[in-house]
């Protein structure tokens, strides 16, 4: 077992997925850390039978649960805001203004690109980091499911909240340079 | 719920459902029906178009976030522990 090596490999998922779960950025690193020195401890009893990054994901979600227990607090489920979807509809139709309008043709992608990483870092920390696991870390949807305990009907309007939000916010940046 | 429901989605489940045909997780019927509802809904189709291009970019666009990842020398430290 090459430890440093699975660090580059799967650190930053990791951290993705402690930061999905707790929505703090320092205390994430810390139980990445936790999880990374107790996969050197008990190092001996990795089989080879669960992928490295299922058994090290198996021992940060103790690493979290231990701490929302020494906290004597419960995680809470991702949350996206309910007025999200107010701001955009009203009687099942598109509210007036707010109903997406082609983008100008001399939008690129590089272009896009920038605007999309200026309306990301808009989003909650806790959503991006769900983005990241599904859209950067390639993880299949039933296992955000099953680490986030999240329902798959809250994971799809976790996700189409924030397209709506990405999109509108788009639109916006592109009408601020005309 | 009427025969115009049961074919046409409203424009809030189209767009819904428009994120997880993305991904692959809508059945034939629902298919059919976001189609349908895509067809003759103009902010709709837009959304759906621009949907699928802002699926493709937000993969460069999350790398470039800030604080989206450990650092290098994040990761270094974490390396020099596990020595």
């Amino acid at each position: 077992m090459d430890l440093t090596e699975w660090v580059k490999l799967h650190a930053d998922y990791l951290y993705a997925f402690a930061l999905a779960k707790t929505g703090d950025a320092e205390l994430s690193k810390d139980l990445v850390q936790d999880a990374f020195l107790a996969a050197h401890q008990n190092a001996a009893k990795y089989r080879g039978e669960a992928a490295p990054r299922t058994w090290l994901t198996s021992i940060l979600r103790n690493k979290i649960a231990d701490h929302f227990r020494s906290i004597q607090r419960k995680g809470r489920a991702v949350e996206m805001p309910a007025e999200d979807e107010d701001r955009f509809f009203e009687n099942l139709l598109w509210k007036s203004g707010q109903a997406p309008e082609a983008w100008d043709e001399s939008l690129g992608p590089e272009e896009l690109l920038q605007y999309l990483t200026w309306c990301l870092e808009q989003l909650p920390e806790r959503l991006r980091a769900v983005l990241r696991l599904k859209y950067l870390e390639a993880t299949p949807t039933e296992h955000i499911l099953n680490d986030l305990d999240l329902t798959a009907a809250h994971f799809w309007v976790l996700l189409h909240r924030s397209r709506l939000k990405m999109r509108a916010c788009i639109e916006e940046q592109q009408k601020k340079t005309r | 719920m009427g025969l115009f429901h049961s074919l046409f989605y409203h424009c809030p489940e189209a767009v819904h459902n428009v994120v997880k045909a993305e991904e692959g997780h809508l059945g034939p019927m629902d298919r059919l029906r976001l189609k349908v509802h895509l067809a003759v809904c103009k902010a709709c189709a837009v959304f759906a178009e621009q949907s699928a291009l802002i699926r493709k970019a937000l993969p460069d666009a999350l790398k470039n976030t800030a604080g989206a990842r450990l650092s290098d020398a994040e990761k270094r430290q974490l390396e020099e522990q596990l020595k």
